[in-house]
């Protein structure tokens, strides 16, 4: 960005600040202004012109400190740019693409990009057909999500949806591909947290965090995720899949709503402005499957299917599922992943409802075993949903009854994943496989539990091990085959856990 | 209706000014004093603004009040041309601006002056949004800017040669 007298001169336009009403300016002058300009103060605040009308121009203020009354601004000749290049890699910065804390130096070559731009149409769109994992063992089974696709996390607070989302971001980055974290409003603690969570597990060279803080002002708050998004942009260009976090969309709503209030737009339902939707709407329609030209170093051009996977966060008052921001986001995503408060508090880690959650295009991009097993587990969990309710009458059970409670059980301590690990899709395949051949039977929780970190282990540390499981995933067409094949070979579970034994 | 006694101001700075007497006039006339408006007209009000506002309400058949508040509304539509000038304006110096701005702006457009000696000569002109830079000092930083090694040669040249007459 350049100074004011340089915008000054290039444009031969001034205007002079008439009214300042919190994070919105209102200036006389500046006759050109078009809307979603670049705006910058004499003291260097900068801000975006939101709307213009016959006497003055209405200001989106970018900037921390107020501006008085009779400042001058002036335009800055086109619309809010940041600067994009690998260089973001492993750097906080704000919605302007200015570091916190650590500085961003950009190479000579790093492109310019626009924060709000149009969606690719669907001739540069591919459907979705390869898998994304995030390393949750009842997402990567139960809802599988694809890459490209857009799902909702949605739940109250404080019910594991951050650590949820770190998980993915853990076992996404660990796959090479780059984790947009885009934390809206968020209190200071937290982004802290996120950085810090980013460094214990190494994975800075695949993440970029913009961050605005809720002291930050409203109209940097609002940007957040249109920069996330302009990142992940840019590294799909580059030919490599994005994992894009948006935590969260209602407090962005929130802050959207405050800016249109104070500019006197009409309210809707709720206060909110009318344009909420579309507001979130172009913000997730640019995340999806692509067909990309990339540009080899001899300049050679050749197309790569690249995708910008999206997670969008909405956060829920009381449970209710039925409001206005978070069914709009329903609207617009391909599914959600619903973290309840009931499970939370029964002690479930992480506290994900498979029958209120749904995965739109995540099943068609699974393979025939993960499909077939997906099916049996989820006709499973509902039945054993109703024998629960039905054990509350205190009935007689009949052996088989027992036997699918025993299960039931044995899953759920499965399912229950501690937020700082991420278990490998294959290795939550075999060991579904291996309890449903009734391994781990008559063994208690711990046991159990202390087995599966184990194989965990072996899968991370051991190639032999890890290049066996992945070949069995991926070569087995249905779940039936591959329990037979488990039972029979020893070597898929290390051994653990075979006829109820323990380790 | 309004012309004669808005020809009078040629400054944001007499604009308040006239402001304030309209004040002082509207108040003037809810007094029960007998003669109270007569005599703020000549005491409170500069004499020329006073006759402009006797000879117009003689001409017009409003009644006081409706005339200065028609006044000070049409106060508020006039539109400023902001300037800064290097050196502060004499009387004559500031009808010869308000003279030139009628001519070429029209009426109803009135100046804003602000002194700023950096600026050397000429003047910085703000008019509708648009900024005209036409100060002595941004001619030399222009200049300055694209033969800066022309003058400093010549600079060096000059101070060789008077060197050597020495």
């Amino acid at each position: 960005m350049q100074d004011f007298k340089t915008y000054l001169d290039k444009t031969g336009e001034i205007g002079f600040v008439e009214q300042s009403l919190q994070t919105l300016v209102y200036a006389a002058g500046l006759p050109l202004a078009k809307p979603s300009e670049l705006v910058l103060f004499e003291k260097g605040e900068v801000g975006q012109v939101l709307s213009l009308n016959e006497d003055y121009v209405e200001i989106l203020l970018l900037s921390k400190t107020q501006v008085p009354i009779g400042a001058k601004v002036v335009r800055c000749g086109g619309p809010l740019t940041i600067t994009v290049s690998d260089s973001l890699l492993g750097k906080t910065i704000d919605s302007l693409g200015q570091p916190i804390g650590r500085g961003v130096t950009h190479p000579k070559e790093a492109e310019s990009r626009y924060l709000e731009v149009e969606p690719w149409g669907i001739a540069h769109r591919k459907n979705i057909d390869k898998p994304f994992e995030t390393g949750v063992s009842w997402v990567d089974l139960v809802i599988p999500l694809g890459r490209g696709q857009r799902e909702l996390v949605i739940g109250n607070r404080k019910t594991g949806k951050t650590p949820f989302l770190l998980q993915a971001v853990l076992s996404a980055a660990q796959r090479g591909t780059v984790c947009v974290y885009a934390a809206i409003a968020k209190k200071s603690q937290d982004i802290i947290s996120i950085e810090n969570f980013i460094k214990k597990n190494k994975i800075s060279e695949n993440t970029v965090l913009v961050s605005t803080s809720s002291a930050d002002p409203a109209g940097l708050v609002y940007l957040t995720p249109y920069t996330a998004m302009t990142i992940a942009e840019y590294f799909r260009d580059q030919g490599r899949d994005v994992l894009v976090i948006l935590d969260d969309l209602t407090a962005h709503a929130k802050y959207y709503r405050e800016i249109t209030l104070l500019a006197k737009r009409f309210p809707g339902r709720s206060s909110y402005p009318g344009d909420i939707f579309y507001t979130h709407s172009r913000l997730l329609e640019r995340a999806g499957n692509y067909i990309v030209n990339i540009k080899d170093a001899k300049g050679k051009s050749t197309k790569k299917e690249v995708s910008i996977t999206a997670l969008p966060v909405a956060e829920l008052v009381l449970g209710d599922l039925s409001g206005y921001i978070p069914t709009n986001l329903m609207a617009m995503t391909d599914g959600h992943i619903f973290f309840d408060i009931e499970l939370f508090n029964a002690g479930r880690r992480p506290p994900i409802n498979p029958f209120l959650s749904v995965t739109r295009v995540g099943r068609q991009a699974q393979t025939p075993l993960l499909r077939d097993l997906s099916g049996e587990l989820t006709r499973f969990l509902v039945r054993l949903q109703d024998l629960r309710q039905f054990m509350q009458f205190g009935a007689e059970l009949t052996e088989k009854t027992k036997k699918d409670l025993a299960l039931g059980d044995r899953l759920t301590a499965f399912f229950d994943q501690s937020p700082n690990s991420a278990v490998p899709r294959s290795v939550s395949v075999v060991l579904l496989a291996a309890l449903w051949a009734g391994f781990w039977k008559g063994s208690d929780i711990s046991t159990l539990k202390g087995d599966i970190g184990k194989i965990i282990s072996s899968y991370h540390q051991d190639p032999k091990y890890k290049i066996q499981l992945d070949n069995l995933v991926r070569n087995m067409e249905k779940f039936s085959e591959l329990i037979s094949f488990v039972k029979q070979n020893d070597t898929v579970t290390l051994g653990l856990g075979k006829n109820g034994k323990s380790s | 209706m309004y012309s004669e006694v808005l020809s009078t101001v040629r400054t944001v700075t007499e604009a308040a000014r006239l402001e304030e007497e309209i004040d002082m006039l509207l108040v003037s006339l809810y007094k029960t004093q007998e003669g109270a408006f007569e005599q703020t007209l000549e005491k409170e009000v500069r004499s020329f603004v006073g006759s402009s506002i006797k000879e117009e309400l003689a001409g017009e058949s409003v009644g006081k009040k409706d005339y200065l508040e028609g006044l000070k509304k049409s106060l508020d539509t006039l539109k400023v041309v902001r300037l800064t000038i290097a050196s502060e304006p004499t009387e004559s110096g500031l009808t010869k601006i308000q003279s030139w701005i009628h001519s070429n702006l029209g009426e109803g457009v009135i100046s804003d002056i602000n002194y700023n000696p950096r600026i050397l000569a000429g003047a910085v002109v703000v008019y509708a949004g648009k900024y005209t830079d036409l100060s002595l000092k941004s001619k030399f930083e222009t200049i300055l800017g694209k033969k800066k090694a022309v003058i400093f040669n010549q600079l060096a040249k000059s101070d060789k040669g008077a060197n050597q007459k020495s």
